[in-house]
């Protein structure tokens, strides 16, 4: 309970210095004005999104090895709160295309990419309500879940293999003259540490929500 | 402008809804929870 409290204390004082940040300090980009300013939650909520995914990676990988179930109700948790942020990144992304390129949406690479990774994880989620036995959902979702990964890489990297309308990298591998202002990279920096920090509140929230379901379940086959 | 603010009302209105559903399902189990444990020890009394 502290746990949950002081975590998720931190992420709203952080959330709030980066509104107050993206508001009053970034400056407006020259080209493209006040709409760029989405970009500080959109790559943080992308950067939740591929965190998320690869905690159910590693957390899928510890289910099969050791069969314990609290790390497939964390894989779990992660994979939902993941899609989450994906959904995010998908609809504020369009936002930002619509102002900048003057369409909604194209059928560029790192953009299908995305959806294709959101798609796979909306699978993951489908396939749990859709098998009965919790064992064995646990089990083919862990697998999903390992291979499902393998689009993340795919994602972050399609900006490098294919050409892309996407903005290129602009803080890991973004490399020399990389476009992004001193003042624009802090404010970046401080929301995606916001938002992992609110990932991780959401999480702890999360997977109490499902211990509790255990436990529900428990309860009901001991009466039964 | 309109296209950012949009963007940001989504995005926390999103977010908003989905810890809004996550303490209203954990009460509705705890409630549940609750009576189950009450339900075993009148079982157990009985």
């Amino acid at each position: 309970m502290k746990a949950k409290v002081i975590v998720g204390a931190t992420a709203m004082v952080l959330i709030f210095i980066s509104i107050i940040a993206l508001v009053f300090y970034a400056p407006e980009e020259k080209t493209m004005g006040i709409i760029q300013k989405i970009f500080y939650f959109h790559v943080a909520s992308a950067w939740v999104g591929f965190l998320a995914f690869a905690v159910v990676f590693v957390l899928s990988i510890l289910f099969l090895a050791k069969k314990k179930f609290i790390y497939d109700a964390w894989a779990y948790s992660s994979a939902e709160i993941g899609v989450l942020f994906t959904s995010l990144v998908l609809v504020t992304g369009p936002f930002w295309a619509k102002g900048a390129w003057n369409i909604w949406w194209t059928w560029d690479a790192r953009l299908t990419t995305t959806l294709i990774l959101w798609l796979i994880y909306i699978g993951y989620l489908l396939l749990r309500q859709m098998i009965d036995s919790p064992e064995k959902a646990a089990r083919i979702c862990a697998v999903f879940g390992i291979i499902g990964f393998v689009d993340v890489p795919i994602v972050y990297g399609a900006i490098r293999w294919w050409r892309t309308m996407h903005p290129k990298y602009v803080v890991i591998m973004g490399g020399e003259n990389s476009g992004l202002h001193p003042k624009m990279l802090q404010v970046l920096i401080i929301s995606v540490i916001a938002f992992t920090f609110l990932y991780l509140t959401l999480l702890l929230l999360r997977v109490d929500l499902e211990k509790s379901r255990q436990q529900l379940d428990y309860l009901k086959s001991q009466l039964q | 402008m309109y296209y950012m603010v949009a963007a940001y009302s989504i995005l926390w209105l999103v977010l908003f809804f989905y810890v809004f559903l996550l303490i209203q399902k954990q009460s509705s189990i705890s409630r549940e929870i609750k009576g189950l444990q009450q339900e075993m020890i009148r079982r157990k009394l009985r």
